[in-house]
C-alpha cells in the first residue's frame, strides 16, 4: 500500500533498476513536466491527467475512480502520512487517511526492550537474516487499554509496484505465523512487543522470491492486525527485509526433532553419545554419556543383517560434578533386514528391525544414530526409503531419560566438561531441526556414489580411515575439512558460538591449549540462494 | 587457434623475493624454532564468479591441517587468512603465501642461519610467537641450499583449491610445488 506513490515507487524501483528508468522525483521537482496539474482545473481533469501521465494508467491512485476526498486530502497535505496507518486493502489508497490513532508508530529491534533498532542498508530501512531473532515494537496510544490482547499475522510483501493485484503471502514454509500479544506498560507508555525468530526454513520462501522477476532474494515482512474493527498493517514503512542466514557453521543434529547430539568418535571409531535429562522446569536432572560401539560394518545388505552394540553409560550429578553411577553392559541386538517385493515400509520392533527393501538393492548404509537406512542404488528423490526414528529404542539406551517420557535437549558431554544448566539450554535450539532436511537432501545426492556409505564406515573404523577419506577428491569437492581444536574451543563450538568455519579456525589458531579433538566439517551448497553452510559432521578424539 | 579450449589456470607457483624467516613456536607440550619458507602462489580467481573456495595443502602426499601445520598469508597485506570465505567473489587475493609451521630447526641451526644471513639479529629476540627474524629471500635461499631442495623434491607437495562455481559446478585445481 502506498503512503506516497512517488516515494514508494522510488524506493521500490531503486534496487531493481540501474539508472533513471522512471524518475518521478525530477518530475515532481520540475512542475513543467506536469503543466496542467494545478488546482485551477477540475478535479476530474487533474486526476485523469495524473493517472495518464503515471506509469499505472487507470490503476493509478490519481484515477478519478478512486476516492476524491482522499486525493484532495493528499494534495492538501502534500506529505508522507503517518508511520503506520490503517490498512483498508480494498480501496488501496486509504493509507493517506488516518481514521484511528490507536497505534502511533512501530519499528523493529534486536532486543526485547527495543533499545537497539534493526539496522538497514541503502535500500531497506530494516534488514536482517534468517536465524536471527527480532522484535516488532509498536507504540500504542493511551486509548487502548493495558493487557488488551491482539492477534498479529505475518505477511510477505510481494509488491514491486504499489498496485500489484496479487495478494501478499501469509505463509512461511507453508505455515502461517500468528502471534497473540498484549499491550504492556513500558516507562508509563503503552507498547506491544512481538518476538519473531526468523526461521531458517523460510529460505524456501526466499528462494521462491529470488526466482521472481525484479526480486532480490529476500522476504519482506510486515504485520496485519485488527483492532476495534479497524484493519491495520505495518507494510512499507516498517517492513523488514530478511535475507538468507549469515550463520555458516552448524552442528549436525543427529536425530530430527528436539534431540541433538553431535557424533563424537574415539580414536578407534567408537561413537560416544551424550545426553542430558532435563526436568520440565528446565532443571537438569542427570547427565548421561553412552559409548556405543558398532562391531559389525555394513558392506552389503547381507552383511548388515546383524550387528552388535556395546553400551556404556555413566551418570553424573551436575550439582556435585561427581560420577554417581557407572555401568557397563553389552547389548546384543539383532536387526534383521528382509527383502520383499513391492516394499514400501521400514519398521523396527523393540529388538528386531524388519525392513522391506526393493529388489535389486545391493548396498545399504545403516546410520546407527539416525536409525535410518538408505540404499546406495536406486536412490532418486521420492524413491528413497525413508526412515523411522526410533526414539523408543534410543530411550532404552538410557532409561533415566524416560522419566518425563521425553528425550531431552541437547547434549553436551564430559568431553566438554560439565557445564551449568543454563548454558546447556542456550545451546542448540536454533541448530537442531532445520538442517536435518537439507542434510537428508544432501545425503540423497551423494549416496548414489556410495561415498556417503564409505564415509559413515570410515568413521567407525577409526582415525586413519577418517583421515584418508577426507583426502579423497570427492571429500575435497564437498569441502570436507579438518580443524584441530582444544577443550575450550570445543566447548564454544558446541554452544554454537562460531558463525563460520573461518571463525572457528581463527579461534583455534589463537588458542594454545592442547588440541585434544578434531572436528570434521563438510559443506552444503544452496544453489538457489548461491549460498552455503558448513556442517560439523563429527568430532574425534585426537591421539 | 585453440584459445577457446585452453584450460584456465587458477593457481601458479612463483619464486620471488619474499624473505625466509625464523619464528619461535610454543604449542602444547612443545617449543621449537620454525623455519618459515613462504611459497608464493599467484591466483587468478577473479575473472569468473566463484562462490566458494577451500584451500588444501599436502606435504609428502598427506593433507595438512590449516593453522596446525601451515598457514596462508594474504600477499596483498601480509595478514594470515583462515580461508577464502571472508572475500566476496571477484575480490579474492591475487597472491598468497603458504608457510609450513612444523619445519623445526635446532638452536644451533638457527644460530648458523642468523650468522649467515642476518648477523645483527639475536636469537634472544625470539621469545614469543610474534617474534620474527628475517633471513634472506626465498630465491637466494634456494641457491644457497641445494640439499634442502633435493630433500623437498623426494615427495610431492601441493596446493589444492576446491572451487564452487554455483549449481553443480565444483572443481579441484591442484598445483605441485616446484622445489
Amino acid at each position: 500500500m502506498a503512503t506516497n506513490l512517488f516515494d514508494d515507487f522510488e524506493s521500490e524501483s531503486k534496487p531493481h533498476f540501474e539508472g533513471e528508468f522512471l524518475d518521478f522525483n525530477s518530475k515532481l521537482n520540475n512542475p513543467s513536466d506536469f503543466p496542467d496539474s494545478n488546482l485551477n482545473r477540475s478535479f476530474a481533469n487533474r486526476s485523469t491527467d495524473y493517472a495518464q501521465k503515471s506509469h499505472f494508467g487507470e490503476n493509478s491512485m490519481f484515477h478519478p475512480d478512486f476516492d476524491k476526498e482522499q486525493i484532495l486530502e493528499r494534495e492538501r497535505q502534500n506529505k508522507v502520512v503517518a508511520k503506520m496507518i490503517p490498512d483498508l486493502n480494498q480501496n488501496r489508497i486509504d493509507k493517506i487517511v488516518l481514521n484511528s490513532n490507536d497505534f502511533l508508530a512501530a519499528y523493529w529491534s534486536t532486543d526485547y526492550e527495543g533499545k537497539i533498532k534493526v539496522k538497514g542498508d541503502s535500500y531497506h530501512k530494516y534488514r536482517s537474516s534468517l536465524e536471527q531473532t527480532v522484535y516488532f515494537q509498536i507504540d500504542v496510544n493511551e486509548s487502548v487499554p493495558l493487557n488488551t490482547s491482539i492477534k498479529f499475522k505475518l505477511y510477505d510483501s510481494d509488491k514491486l509496484f504499489s498496485f500489484t493485484i496479487n495478494p501478499d503471502d501469509s505463509t512461511f514454509n507453508d505455515k502461517e505465523v500468528v502471534i497473540d500479544a498484549v499491550v504492556r506498560n513500558v516507562n508509563q507508555a503503552k507498547r506491544i512487543t512481538l518476538k519473531l525468530y526468523l526461521d531458517p526454513h523460510w529460505s524456501k520462501d526466499i528462494a521462491a522470491d529470488k526466482r521472481g522477476i525484479f526480486k532480490n532474494g529476500s522476504v519482506e515482512l510486515y504485520w496485519k492486525w485488527d483492532y476495534n474493527k479497524v484493519p491495520w498493517s505495518s507494510e512499507k514503512d516498517v517492513q523488514l527485509n530478511v535475507y538468507p542466514s549469515e550463520k555458516k557453521l552448524h552442528l549436525k543434529p543427529v536425530i530430527p526433532g528436539d534431540y541433538s547430539l553431535p557424533e563424537i568418535y574415539s580414536q578407534t571409531g567408537e561413537i560416544i553419545l551424550f545426553a542430558i535429562d532435563r526436568l520440565p522446569s528446565g532443571e537438569i536432572k542427570s547427565f548421561v554419556s553412552i559409548k556405543l560401539r558398532v562391531t559389525t560394518q555394513f558392506k552389503t545388505l547381507e552383511d548388515s543383517n546383524k550387528f552388535f552394540k556395546e553400551v556404556f553409560t555413566e551418570r553424573i550429578n551436575l550439582e556435585t560434578n561427581n560420577v554417581e553411577a557407572a555401568g557397563y553392559q553389552v547389548e546384543e541386538l539383532n536387526h534383521y533386514f528382509k527383502v520383499k517385493d513391492n516394499a514400501t515400509q521400514i519398521y523396527i520392533e523393540e529388538e528386531t528391525l524388519k525392513l522391506d527393501v526393493p529388489k535389486g538393492s545391493k548396498t545399504a548404509v545403516y546410520n546407527n544414530i539416525n536409525k535410518t537406512i538408505k540404499f546406495a542404488q536406486e536412490i532418486t528423490g521420492s524413491e528413497i526409503l525413508d526412515h523411522l526414528e526410533v526414539f523408543n529404542e534410543l530411550r532404552n539406551f538410557f532409561p533415566e531419560l524416560s522419566y518425563n517420557n521425553k528425550v531431552n535437549l541437547p547434549s553436551l558431554s564430559t568431553l566438554v566438561g560439565v557445564i551449568p544448566g543454563a548454558q546447556v539450554l542456550a545451546f542448540g535450539l536454533s541448530m537442531v531441526e532445520w538442517i536435518v532436511k537439507d542434510q537428508m537432501e544432501e545425503d540423497q545426492k551423494v549416496i548414489d556414489k556410495s561415498f556417503w556409505l564409505q564415509w559413515q564406515n570410515s568413521k567407525k573404523n577409526g582415525l586413519d580411515q577418517v583421515l584418508n577419506f577426507i583426502e579423497t577428491d570427492w571429500a575435497r569437492k564437498n569441502l570436507f575439512t579438518r580443524v584441530n581444536i582444544s577443550q575450550v574451543i570445543l566447548d564454544s563450538l558446541l554452544k554454537g558460538k562460531f558463525d563460520s568455519l573461518v571463525e572457528l579456525i581463527d579461534a583455534a589458531n589463537n588458542e594454545d591449549g592442547e588440541k585434544k579433538y578434531f572436528v570434521i566439517t563438510y559443506n552444503i551448497f544452496y544453489p538457489e540462494l548461491e549460498t552455503f553452510t558448513d556442517v560439523v559432521d563429527s568430532i574425534h578424539l585426537n591421539p | 587457434m585453440l584459445i577457446s579450449c585452453a584450460k584456465k589456470t587458477y593457481i601458479k607457483e612463483v619464486v620471488e623475493n619474499k624473505k625466509v624467516y625464523i619464528t619461535y613456536r610454543e604449542i602444547f607440550n612443545d617449543k621449537f624454532y620454525n623455519l618459515n619458507i613462504p611459497i608464493q602462489f599467484n591466483l587468478n580467481l577473479n575473472s569468473s564468479k566463484i562462490l566458494r573456495i577451500m584451500p588444501y595443502y599436502e606435504t609428502n602426499g598427506h593433507q595438512m591441517t590449516i593453522v596446525e601445520d601451515y598457514i596462508i598469508i594474504n600477499g596483498e597485506n601480509n595478514k594470515e587468512i583462515y580461508g577464502f570465505d571472508t572475500f566476496q567473489p571477484y575480490h579474492y587475493p591475487k597472491t598468497i603465501y603458504v608457510v609450513e609451521r612444523k619445519r623445526k630447526v635446532s638452536q644451533n641451526e638457527v644460530l648458523d642461519l642468523i650468522k649467515k644471513y642476518n648477523p645483527s639479529a639475536s636469537i634472544a629476540n625470539l621469545e614469543t610467537k610474534n617474534d620474527t627474524i628475517f633471513l634472506t629471500s626465498y630465491s637466494k635461499y634456494r641457491k644457497d641450499n641445494p640439499k634442502f631442495l633435493e630433500d623437498m623434491r623426494k615427495q610431492p607437495d601441493s596446493l589444492i583449491l576446491s572451487m564452487w562455481f554455483g549449481g553443480e559446478d565444483k572443481r579441484l585445481e591442484k598445483v605441485k610445488i616446484n622445489w
